[in-house]
């Protein structure tokens, strides 16, 4: 078994942890909008990078 | 039954049992014991808790499903009655930290050991259709990248709700605490998967809606952070 996923699903993942960890942070700033825009940018992009896996391996 | 199965049977037992008695001891019977005004409802609430779950563990090795009904859902509704009778004495300054800890604690394991009940008490030779040979040669290995990179994603799935102990206004640290745990079960949830990806033969169409809201909303971020 070997890893086939692609850089940018990767990429997606690295922004989705930079993005929930920069919300967290802001939460307790406190930056309410930038913590929401933050978070749901997460999200999104957790969304993406899994939506994207499950792509990659059906190919 | 096999001697080494009764073990592997008792032993899974032992790692639902010990820690589920201990949770309900730290957590609901010392406080009902502690509040002088604890009324019946209260008592019964947490005793029958108590019966629940020896009960569920007694029923598990027959009937798994009834067993584990009885054994989670009984003894998790009966303690949380417990707790919403329990009322105003269960106030922060009156519960010991140490022991909410450990408590929490035990009811952590508790899940950990319903979860691995059924699966470790059957032996893979018991099956009727198990095939006893040599041991087969793994047909592929993962990358050596791979170690590091999970412990990074292990690192960052811990770190947010590490990071949602920083906000202390009542009503959003719970907010951050629920927003950080769901964000590191679908981090470890989709890491996990991006790491150790696999071809299968489900057929999925291209993603193009995730990706393209992300897009977007990082466009919008630009446009507001230069305005």
């Amino acid at each position: 078994m070997t890893s086939s996923s692609d850089v940018m699903t990767k990429i997606l993942l690295l922004i989705a942890t930079g993005a929930l960890g920069m919300g967290l942070w802001q939460l307790a700033a406190p930056a309410e909008l930038g913590a929401l825009y933050w978070l749901v940018a997460g999200g999104l992009s957790l969304k993406a990078a899994s939506d994207r896996e499950h792509f990659l391996a059906s190919r | 039954m096999r001697r080494s199965a009764f073990w592997l049977e008792a032993r899974s037992l032992a790692a639902i049992a010990l820690p589920g008695v201990y949770a309900w001891g730290a957590t609901v019977a010392w406080p009902v014991l502690s509040a002088r005004s604890a009324s019946l409802v209260v008592r019964l609430a947490a005793g029958g808790a108590l019966g629940a779950l020896l009960l569920g563990l007694a029923l598990a090795r027959r009937r798994p499903a009834l067993g584990r009904g009885i054994g989670v859902l009984g003894f998790v509704g009966l303690s949380v009655a417990t707790w919403g009778a329990l009322g105003s004495s269960l106030r922060l300054p009156q519960l010991d930290p140490v022991r909410s800890a450990l408590g929490a604690l035990g009811w952590g394991l508790f899940a950990l050991g319903w979860g691995g009940y059924p699966g470790r008490t059957r032996l893979p030779e018991d099956d009727p259709h198990a095939v006893v040979a040599a041991r087969l040669p793994p047909r592929g290995r993962l990358p050596a990248a791979i170690g590091p990179a999970f412990l990074g994603l292990v690192l960052a799935a811990v770190a947010l709700p590490l990071l949602a102990w920083r906000v202390e206004r009542p009503g959003v640290a719970l907010l951050a605490q629920a927003v950080a745990l769901a964000g590191a079960v679908g981090l470890l949830g989709v890491g996990t998967r991006v790491l150790l990806l696999r071809p299968s033969s489900e057929r999925r169409p291209a993603p193009r809606l995730g990706l393209g809201l992300c897009l977007l909303w990082a466009a919008l971020g630009l446009l507001l952070w230069l305005l």
